[in-house]
């Protein structure tokens, strides 16, 4: 497992987590690993939440499914989504 | 017992005065307060209430906690009526000794319920949308929702019989236990789910039920410093309910399940009844209350004079008390049996408070004890047998539970005492 060392993967990391209540450590989440249908057992419901948590905290919106797929295709992959989107100004 | 009268095999509840039923009840006995000051949000300069009866349930910190409470199985489930509904179903289940099997599930109904539900998570949800534009988490709704608390009892209990919310404000978790007995005397469960649960600590609901004058109003300072003494039903001196949180759970059962499954239940909720007083949306009305405390009493197959004791609804409000107190007597003549009013030492738990003060009267019956209405001073206007300590009271074969909600709906309940 690659040790997440950018801020924004261990800052997701941690709301990933909190937002859904996973029984682990922010800091084992794999980067690279899928974030859905994986070990994480994150499913629909918990995507629609972490879709709001994506928007409110970040001011980046995943409105379809290309975008879903992209943004959550692993941790590192939605550090990378929210990077390539956010607005200049911080939400 | 008669043939289809249900029985309760297990119960559980928290309460201001504890997470442990065990001790709740030990506390209830030692005469304790579960008023303190009110955290819940933070509180207005003139905020009018400032005290309250708040559950102190922290899942970390039971240990083991039960697999319902995880972080989780509770990630979407912001309001607390979800843990403390749960946790409180979870361990009534255990102490039934019952299992839903596959087989057994289509036989077994849901009738938790609550009045106010999760609306908690309504008011955070639209506070911070008008103050930033943020959008909803999805689960607000369903947070909110106001059977969905019935709904997460049947998945975690995978009961699959009917599922209903018997919403009758503070009567809800007495109406729950009726509605149940009527699935089971029709024969449409074997087993049903019972109970309510509240969380009335939201900064406008709180607020609405002082401008209304039904919630404590300190009078002076001695009234401010003394949350344990603000609670007094019955008493000379009531200013109203002190508002509360809660949950509580009681397991009934067709009296054939019970033998078929080798139980030996103590107790059977030998009659019920429900009126409506088509008369005023909040205030009392001593006609149908008398007839619902009458008509439980008849279909418990039983005359006044064989009540054991009372356990009052106790508003603890002017007019709710003495419209109470004026129906008993109609009812029972000169000769009230004597009268506790639970809410005295656990405020009022909303629609919580009679499945709450239900199980209170079924440990009383059990232990041969009444509970103490703490912080009486006798109203001339008020002639009951109020027991004001703990009063050794023996051969509690059948006890009177009274309950009225706003919108003029009532609910009583006989319990009898079968061994």
């Amino acid at each position: 497992m690659t040790e997440p060392t950018d801020p924004l993967i261990s800052e997701l990391a941690r709301k990933l987590v909190e937002t859904l209540g996973l029984d682990m450590a922010p800091e084992s989440v794999d980067p690279a690993a899928p974030l859905i249908g994986a070990g994480l057992g994150i499913d629909s419901i918990d995507t629609l939440e972490l879709v709001v948590m994506i928007d409110r905290d970040y001011g980046v919106k995943i409105d379809n499914r290309a975008a879903g797929v992209e943004a959550f295709a692993s941790l590192s992959g939605l550090a990378a989504f929210i990077r390539q989107r956010r607005p200049a100004t911080p939400a | 017992m008669t043939k289809s009268r249900p029985v309760l095999l297990g119960w559980d509840g928290v309460s201001s005065m504890g997470i442990e039923w065990s001790e709740e009840w030990r506390r209830a006995r030692a005469g304790d307060s579960g008023i303190g000051p009110l955290t819940r949000f933070p509180l207005r300069p003139d905020s009018p209430v400032r005290i309250a009866g708040q559950v102190n349930l922290d899942p970390a910190a039971i240990d083991p906690c039960p697999p319902c409470l995880r972080p989780r199985e509770m990630a979407h489930w912001k309001s607390p009526v979800f843990r403390y509904s749960m946790l409180v179903v979870y361990r009534a289940l255990a102490k039934a000794g019952i299992t839903i099997t596959p087989e057994l599930a289509p036989r077994v109904a849901v009738t938790f319920s609550t009045a106010i539900g999760g609306l908690d998570a309504v008011v955070d949800a639209d506070r911070a949308l008008v103050s930033s534009g943020a959008l909803p988490l999805p689960y607000m709704n369903p947070n909110s929702c106001v059977n969905m608390i019935a709904g997460k009892i049947s998945i975690l209990s995978g009961a699959t019989g009917p599922c209903i919310t018997t919403v009758t404000a503070c009567a809800t978790g007495s109406t729950s236990m009726a509605m149940g007995a009527l699935l089971i005397e029709t024969g449409r469960a074997d087993l049903v789910i019972a109970g309510a649960v509240d969380f009335p600590l939201v900064e406008p609901i709180v607020a609405g039920f002082s401008t209304m004058n039904g919630s404590f109003k300190p009078k002076n300072d001695e009234d401010a410093q003394h949350p344990e003494k603000a609670s007094r039903p019955f008493s000379i001196d009531r200013r109203g309910f002190v508002i509360s949180e809660g949950a509580a759970s009681a397991i009934l059962a067709s009296p054939e399940f019970a033998k078929a499954h080798g139980l030996h239940p103590e107790f059977e909720l030998a009659g019920w009844s429900l009126t409506s007083d088509a008369h005023h949306p909040v205030a009392p009305h001593r006609p149908t209350i008398a007839r619902c405390m009458a008509e439980a009493i008849a279909s418990a197959g039983i005359r006044p004079e064989t009540i054991a004791a009372v356990n009052a609804h106790a508003s603890s409000t002017r007019v709710g008390d003495k419209v109470e107190d004026e129906a008993l007597r109609d009812v029972f003549g000169g000769k009230v049996p004597p009268v506790s009013a639970n809410k005295s030492q656990f405020g009022h738990a909303m629609g919580a408070a009679s499945i709450l003060e239900s199980l209170l009267t079924l440990e009383g019956m059990r232990d041969g004890v009444l509970l103490p209405t703490i912080n009486f001073t006798r109203d001339p206007d008020i002639q009951l047998d109020v027991v004001t300590e703990t009063r050794h009271h023996p051969n509690q074969d059948y006890v009177l539970k009274n309950a009225f909600g706003f919108g003029g709906t009532n609910t009583c309940l006989i319990f009898h005492r079968l061994v």
